[in-house]
């Protein structure tokens, strides 16, 4: 029956033939609405590029190694399609698939636990009518290290952290605050990349919304504090949120890039201020600040480009002098200044939070990755100068960028740089895991040896 | 007083930095009454203006004396030229006498580098001329429009933003 649906549904002929058997067409609606709050589409997304929604495929780069999206299209053997709505919210709730396998945090779940019945319901709606079935699996594998790999482990890790957020609920909420919250805390899960995380890897509730540091990106504090959005009005988060730039202030890359283009650039104006609203008023908590003030001597440009050179000064792109390297790959669009264009296309770099950000880590990723983003007004793109620089090199721009456009003297390294690169600095959980290991089998051999003695006794 | 040993070692300084000038004149910072000094001064009068870099005043000079070795000596006469004409300010060079014959070449020249930001006389289609870089961003040909237009490379708005004419069209 599903299949000759689906079938249908290919055709495009279902409106008459299938009326009585499908959902409310406007439930279905609801449903993509919720799936676009939520940005399920940024991370189950196909690897390659415009490929087909939903697919999976798209590996998220943890500390662990990269966790791969799964495929959630209606297709029974490679998706959903066989889950039934109570599976369904069982995953986005509980963190756990149809077959009772465990799912890693990655996917929010802990966010979404806070998901009323009728959200889930037109989300499980969409996704089964809604969204087209992709037969096939992702081609790559989700494979952690030990002993990440193992899945059971979620079990104990739910048990301390799942039902963390719903006993710290606010009690009596205007509307729009109400719906703010929701927004924030349960479907825009912006807690999962800006709230820091504990050495369990579990968010830290008592730092909640302070910053994190997702990827080697560096998710800022989103607090009302002045080392977060102090500054910032109701007006410019909405157009962040809808535009991903606000002149002078910031601009969306990474991830939060992602979120912009898959997600908040749809999102109502009411939605948007609701979220607006509701982070305004959370509490201010303090976060790192960049040690700023630091008066570099202005660089004459003379001195930095000496004239064409010959063949082989032409050919050698070994430069790691960090003014050099500005001048050749950032100063066309950011200008020789860096103070951008006269419309802010190009940002400044001089008024930028992700310059004199207290982690060099957005400067560093920028560099890297590039940007590509569409926000509701326009598509910008950064060029990707992973290829074309090496990590000394990236090194010597980004500190170079830092240093004179924000007055910021952090002394990077191409091995800071190819830490970012490779998912950003390892957690304590990782650190110290074969410590930790260590001391949890001596713990067990005291144990035993203990018991032991006991019966011999 | 004047030992033979002073005398012995500052010879040797003075003739040790003749040879090595070439190389280095545009690095080293100009004692007074040389070249380096001579040519910043006919610069300001020419350019008339009151401040110019004394970076690309270097690097204007080694690359002229590079193309033309004649060209310290060229700079001393158009200096006497312009004293004997009187020539305080570049207003009064228009028709003036110094502007014709070798002098006027001169000046063409040190004006030119400035302006172009480069020395010599470009071939087209050729890889290899007598030309010398001086600057780029600091050529004095960008300097009357660059409150309303950007040395060209850098970019000046979006995107494609030539593709749309400015909004002050129909004013301009």
């Amino acid at each position: 029956m599903k299949s000759l649906m689906y079938l249908l549904l290919l055709v495009g002929s279902w409106q008459v033939a299938a009326a009585d058997m499908l959902p409310d067409q406007s439930l279905i609606q609801r449903g993509q609405a919720i799936a676009t709050a939520a940005d399920c589409g940024a991370c189950h997304r196909d690897s390659a590029k415009n490929g087909a929604p939903f697919a999976g495929g798209y590996a998220i780069n943890s500390p662990m190694g990269p966790i791969i999206a799964s495929n959630i299209t209606p297709s029974e053997q490679f998706g959903i399609g066989g889950y039934t709505e109570r599976q369904f919210a069982d995953a986005l709730r509980k963190g756990r698939a149809a077959d009772g396998h465990f799912l890693y945090p990655a996917m929010p779940y802990t966010a979404f636990q806070g998901m009323t019945d009728d959200d889930v319901h037109a989300l499980y709606l969409y996704f089964m009518y809604g969204v087209k079935p992709v037969d096939r699996a992702p081609a790559a594998k989700t494979h952690l290290s030990f002993p990440f790999n193992i899945r059971q482990l979620m079990w104990g890790w739910n048990l301390l952290y799942l039902h963390h957020r719903s006993i710290q609920r606010p009690e009596a909420l205007s509307g729009k605050l109400q719906r703010g919250r929701y927004l924030v805390d349960v479907l825009g899960h912006c807690s999962t990349c800006h709230t820091p995380r504990n050495i369990l890897m579990a968010e830290d509730q008592s730092r909640y919304l302070s910053g994190g540091l997702p990827g080697g990106w560096y998710a800022p504090n989103i607090t009302p504090d002045p080392s977060g959005l102090a500054d910032w009005s109701q007006s410019d988060i909405v157009t962040y949120l809808k535009t991903g730039h606000v002149a002078g202030k910031g601009q969306a890359a990474g991830p939060m890039g992602e979120a912009v283009e898959q997600s908040f650039r749809y999102l109502p104006d009411d939605d948007l201020h609701a979220i607006a609203a509701w982070i305004r008023q959370i509490p201010a908590i303090p976060g790192r600040q960049a040690k700023s003030g630091i008066r570099p001597p202005v660089e004459d440009i003379n001195q930095i480009i000496k004239g064409q050179g010959d063949q082989a000064s032409l050919a050698d792109s070994s430069s790691t002098d960090g003014a050099a390297l500005y001048s050749n790959a950032c100063a066309s669009c950011h200008g020789r200044q860096g103070m951008g264009t006269a419309d802010s296309f190009y940002p400044s770099l001089t008024r930028n939070s992700a310059v004199s950000a207290a982690s060099p880590g957005n400067v560093v990723m920028a560099v890297v990755n590039g940007v590509h983003r569409r926000g509701s007004d326009a598509e910008v793109f950064m060029p990707a100068f992973a290829s074309q620089m090496n990590d000394a090199q990236i090194a010597a721009v980004s500190g170079y960028i830092r240093l004179h456009f924000a007055g910021i003297d952090t002394p990077l390294t191409a091995a800071d740089v190819h830490m970012l690169r490779s998912g950003g600095e390892p957690p304590f959980l990782l650190r110290y895991l074969y410590w930790l290991i260590a001391g949890g089998v001596i713990v067990l051999l005291l144990v035993i040896s203990g018991l032991l003695s006991l019966r011999r006794r | 007083m004047l030992t033979r040993r002073s005398f012995l070692g500052s010879s040797a300084t003075l003739l040790g930095f003749a040879v090595l000038r070439p190389a280095f004149s545009w690095t080293v910072v100009p004692a007074a009454g040389s070249d380096s000094v001579l040519f910043y001064q006919t610069s300001l009068l020419l350019t008339g203006r009151t401040r110019l870099s004394s970076l690309v005043a270097q690097r204007a000079l080694h690359c002229l004396s590079e193309e033309d070795a004649q060209f310290p000596a060229q700079l001393q006469q158009l200096w006497a030229a312009l004293q004997a004409g009187a020539v305080t300010h570049a207003d009064q060079l228009n028709g003036h006498p110094v502007m014709q014959g070798s002098s006027g070449e001169t000046i063409k020249k040190i004006i030119s580098a400035w302006y172009l930001g480069f020395t010599g006389t470009p071939i087209s289609l050729r890889a290899v001329d007598n030309t010398r870089f001086v600057t780029y961003t600091d050529a004095l040909m960008y300097a009357p429009t660059l409150d309303a237009t950007v040395i060209p490379t850098y970019s000046r708005g979006h995107t494609n933003y030539w593709t749309q004419p400015p909004a002050t069209i129909a004013n301009d």
